[in-house]
């Protein structure tokens, strides 16, 4: 772990909450570090763990889902199904060994920029002092 | 109870409409048994029953869909469940089947004498319709873990991740695993789609872990224990360890009895509530 | 994936991205892209120069797949979509790729990084968009006929308000009359009026438009379909009907909770609800001698913790009319927060105690009690502000409870696949921006279906669910989203996790041609959430324009990818 490594965060974002939120801290200007990369979807519900653990052992450090409050989700009831695929591969990271930093869910709404970028900030410094995503190695991927 | 269960396949057989008897047969070397389908009542003679009948004869019973006829199956507390589990998903019609429970107390370890390690907190159906037992099928009392298997929950995280790649690094992707498996039946397994090409035949520790990980979730809630898996890898990767851990965390996680346990239950990952508990890092919703 | 011509414009949105990002170099980057056939800056991309731009390009060098990578899609989405479909593009083959909210904006101090994020942006969104397929939106024809379900305040008004726009309507009513709640009312605050007047009011403008069929005695069976062509099956005495509508109106009001087990009403002679209270005064009994009421009788306490909102004023304006009629008697209101809001409410109370209305303030900690042997004696509680208890001599006993939902509305709930609260309530789609409609599309809710609502709110809310319904009927069709899903048959097991998943039941499980049970998606109904791509475990369910591979492909495209292009 020298002290140049930078993660690199995968961020997903589902369009009618938190992609929105994350425009809002855009639109505020609120600075962070350049860590993230944000993809976007309808719905947090459209993320399955087999993209994130793909994501995962491929080398990126951590991964990021993003959705509405539960009970506000757009459609109705998705963000309750994010929920518990989480919780499932929560326990399924900590049966691994994976530190449980690397996988994160929070629920950002559409009005809150700078619980965006407080999140953002507080996930890039955690990741950072982890260092690199140790599952990278064999891939080569691993950010020196 | 060998007997009983060779007449009850002899009587099922000579009915019309039926297709086949699924039970076990004896098997030259320490196998023991093996699965046998039996077409031709003539041939019940071959079933066996005893305390090497270690394979789940559900898992066969996906590759009957699409064709016609009634199929007797016999199943100790473990295969039940999943059975349960494949008539919930679909995979094949309670009516077609006629189920006949053999009331297993635990099954022999590789020594032919010790408790097989899947056999540690045995659960069987509640509840379930049996169209024929051999006995009494209840769960029996079999103690809850093996003394010498890894303790995960009393590792630290960096040793957990240690003990899963050592054991993860002699799996050699053979396949056998999923092929075992009662809950993998489908048509195309995302591991053999080219698109999207979800992982390689590298040999790195990294692919055998995507595998492994992708595998535990798509069984999580689903895993009866049967332990086919573990039974079925030749390198001895402890599988059983991995999807048991991950199998004790979904029903704790939420209040859910077990793959096939419960009449109707459903799995726990096609539902929800609104007041789960929230995924790390958890605080305010 | 030779066919594959990608073409990426890159914004300087004036110094928004430009003042950061190297775009000039983003650009250079994007020409050595897999699959990219031309690349450019413009200045502002969504001005016409821009559009015009795009468009030429398109034809010029015959791209197929379009990338902006700009400000947020959420504002000029539709606008790029536009100019590539007038450019005989698909409109779905076009991908955003936000370089402004998310890149330039956040790391105004760092153009370096910047830099590189953006490059690494465009990237994976040059990834996705050579994965995108043409799409078509389905469209799906809306019957301009109505159901409104039940005849109260709020299905009255509701039904009135789209007669008169010329709809037909079907009103259902279980009971024998319309009126709902409202006919066993006396009188109504503010203003005195009969409660039978008012409803009668909107029931007679019901019927004046000739356009509504009103069902009494008659429960809806069943339903089934989706917006624009829902097909309703009712029962009565009369005999079952079928026909098709294409919206839904709940409007079923809710019950008068009954106390059971409390305050030993129907045990002792003299304690009764405020309706049959109401009930009473309306047959002409104008003196009851002295009267003490209970509110938040089985109310905001633990099983029902909401407030009734309307009961105080219920009890306010009965306990003021008992005291005017008979000022000999004494009336009493324990209470535990009067919750009398608005000048009208408030002015209600305020004339209640001027007549000498006296209200006492309990703890729910220490309910009161009943005192009496065959009739009410009198009724003992702590007086909560001078600590020590009191017995208050009564006839009568008036137990003010809340509204609650009808016992049955989970079965109308599972029917039209609409969503209830905790205790029972409908629950629309969003409290604030969607309050008479739910998630469902094409069923819409008003009244004390939702929570206990005054005749006030119930009429306002049933114009305003007809003002809704009527928006697809007048359209004739509703257009959906096309990034709904599909599923191969092929790879299907028929394992039904996508139908369990599935929040608006656009997803069903079906024996095909061969007796195999596969799945199959409604796109009109599918909303394009995902949920139920995400629940396949072999992916024969995708999501289109959001499919696993693409989204893969980004992964990969941002573990693998570096920034050099390879």
């Amino acid at each position: 772990m020298t002290a140049s490594f930078e993660p690199r965060i995968l961020v997903f974002a589902c369009n009618w909450c938190s992609y929105a939120g994350a425009d809002m801290a855009g639109v505020s200007r609120f600075q962070m570090p350049p860590n993230c990369r944000v993809v976007r979807v309808m719905c947090s519900a459209r993320i399955k763990p087999d993209q994130i653990l793909a994501a995962l052992t491929r080398g990126i450090d951590a991964v990021v889902v993003l959705g509405c409050h539960p009970g506000d989700c757009h459609y109705a009831e998705g963000n309750y199904h994010t929920r518990r695929r989480a919780l499932v591969l929560d326990a399924l990271l900590a049966t691994l060994g994976v530190e449980k930093e690397r996988f994160q869910v929070r629920w950002i709404s559409a009005a809150e920029g700078a619980k965006f970028a407080a999140a953002i900030r507080e996930v890039i410094d955690t990741v950072r002092d982890l260092g690199p995503n140790p599952l990278g190695r064999s891939h080569g991927t691993q950010a020196s | 109870m060998e007997r009983r269960l060779r007449e009850i396949a002899r009587e099922f057989l000579a009915r019309p409409g039926t297709l086949c008897f699924l039970g076990w047969e004896a098997a030259p070397g320490e196998r023991g048994t093996r699965p046998i389908e039996i077409r031709d009542a003539g041939r019940a003679d071959l079933l066996v029953w005893n305390r090497r009948c270690h394979a789940n004869l559900a898992a066969y019973l996906p590759r009957f869909r699409g064709s016609q006829g009634s199929i007797g199956i016999a199943v100790k507390g473990c295969d039940a469940r999943a059975l349960r589990e494949l008539v919930r998903a679909r995979q094949i019609e309670r009516e077609r089947l006629f189920v006949v429970g053999v009331p297993c107390a635990g099954l022999a370890g590789p020594d032919g004498e010790s408790l097989a390690r899947r056999c540690h907190g045995c659960r069987y159906p509640e509840g379930f319709a049996y169209d024929a037992t051999l006995g009494p099928m209840v769960t029996p009392d079999l103690p809850p873990r093996p003394t010498d298997d890894p303790d995960l929950d009393a590792m630290s995280p960096d040793e957990r991740l240690r003990w899963s790649e050592e054991e993860l690094s002699r799996c050699i992707r053979c396949d056998a695993c999923r092929k075992a498996c009662y809950g993998c039946f489908c048509p195309e397994c995302v591991f053999e789609a080219s698109r999207p090409r979800w992982i390689s035949r590298r040999d790195t520790i990294a692919e055998k872990l995507f595998y492994h990980a992708v595998r535990a979730y798509h069984l999580a809630g689903r895993c009866v224990g049967c332990d086919e898996c573990g039974r079925a890898c030749p390198a001895g990767v402890r599988l059983d360890v991995l999807n048991r851990a991950l199998a004790r965390h979904v029903e704790e996680l939420f209040a859910f009895s077990g793959a096939g346990v419960a009449e109707g239950a459903v799995p726990p990952l096609l539902a929800f509530e609104p007041d789960d508990p929230e995924p790390y890092p958890g605080g305010e919703r | 994936m030779g066919k594959v011509r990608v073409g990426v414009f890159v914004c300087h949105c004036g110094s928004n991205i430009g003042g950061t990002v190297r775009v000039p170099e983003v650009v250079e980057y994007a020409r050595g892209l897999p699959a990219v056939r031309y690349a450019e800056h413009n200045l502002y991309t969504c001005s016409d120069a821009g559009l015009t731009s795009i468009k030429k390009k398109i034809a010029e060098h015959g791209l197929n797949r379009v990338v902006v990578a700009s400000c947020t899609p959420r504002t000029h989405e539709e606008l790029f979509r536009r100019a590539c479909e007038e450019a005989g593009l698909n409109r779905y083959l076009f991908e955003f790729v936000n370089l402004r909210e998310h890149c330039s904006w956040i790391h105004m101090r760092e153009p370096d990084a910047a830099t590189a994020k953006a490059k690494d942006l465009v990237r994976m969104g040059v990834a996705k968009a050579a994965l995108l397929e043409p799409l078509e939106a389905a469209r799906a024809k809306v019957t301009p006929v109505s159901l409104v379900i039940g005849g109260g305040a709020a299905g009255l008004a509701a039904a009135g308000a789209l007669a008169q726009q010329g709809f037909r309507v079907h009103l259902v009513e279980r009971s024998d009359r319309l009126g709902g709640l409202a006919i066993s009312l006396w009188r109504l605050l503010p203003g005195d009026r009969p409660a039978a007047e008012i409803v009668g009011v909107l029931e007679r403008e019901v019927k004046a438009t000739g356009n509504v069929q009103i069902h009494l005695r008659t429960v809806v069976e069943d339903v089934s379909g989706f917006v624009g062509a829902f097909k309703v099956r009712l029962a009565s005495p009369d005999g079952p009907a079928e026909f098709e509508v294409g919206t839904i109106i709940v409007a079923t009001g809710a019950r008068e909770l009954e106390p059971l087990g409390l305050y030993r009403w129907r045990e002792l002679e003299g304690v009764m609800t405020q309706l049959e209270l109401e009930r009473a005064l309306s047959s002409g009994r104008t003196r009851y001698g002295d009267a003490v009421f209970i509110n938040c009788a089985g109310a905001r306490e633990p099983g029902r913790t909401y407030c009734g909102r309307l009961c105080c004023a219920v009890a306010i304006k009965n306990a003021r009319y008992l005291k005017e009629s008979d000022p000999d008697a004494r009336v009493t209101v324990l209470q535990r927060d009067v919750m009398a809001f608005g000048a009208e409410f408030e002015g209600e109370y305020r004339r209640a105690m001027e007549a000498g209305v006296r209200f006492v303030r309990y703890s729910p900690s220490l309910l009161p009690e009943i005192v009496g042997d065959a009739s009410v004696k009198a009724v003992r509680v702590r007086h909560d502000l001078m600590g020590r208890d009191i017995e208050i001599p009564a006839q009568i006993v008036v137990l003010t409870t809340p509204l609650a939902s009808h016992a049955d509305s989970g079965e109308l709930s599972r029917m039209l696949k609409v969503p209830l609260d905790a205790d029972g309530f409908f629950l629309e789609a969003h409290m604030k921006l969607r309050p008479v409609e739910f998630a469902t599309d094409g069923v819409f809710v008003a009244g004390a279906a939702r929570f206990p609502a005054d005749i006030r709110e119930a009429v306002s809310q049933g114009i305003a669910a007809a003002a809704k319904a009527a928006a697809p009927m007048y359209a004739g069709e509703v257009i959906v989203e096309a990034t709904t899903a599909r599923t191969d048959p092929r790879a299907c097991s028929g394992c039904g996790s996508c139908e369990a998943v599935c929040p608006f039941g656009a997803v069903t499980v079906a024996q095909d041609a061969k007796g195999r049970p596969v799945s199959s998606v409604n796109a009109v109904v599918c909303k394009g959430c995902g949920a139920c791509a995400a629940a396949c475990p072999c992916g024969a369910v995708q999501q289109q324009g959001f499919t696993e591979q693409q989204i893969l492909e980004m992964v990969e495209s941002l573990a693998f990818g570096r920034e050099e292009a390879p």
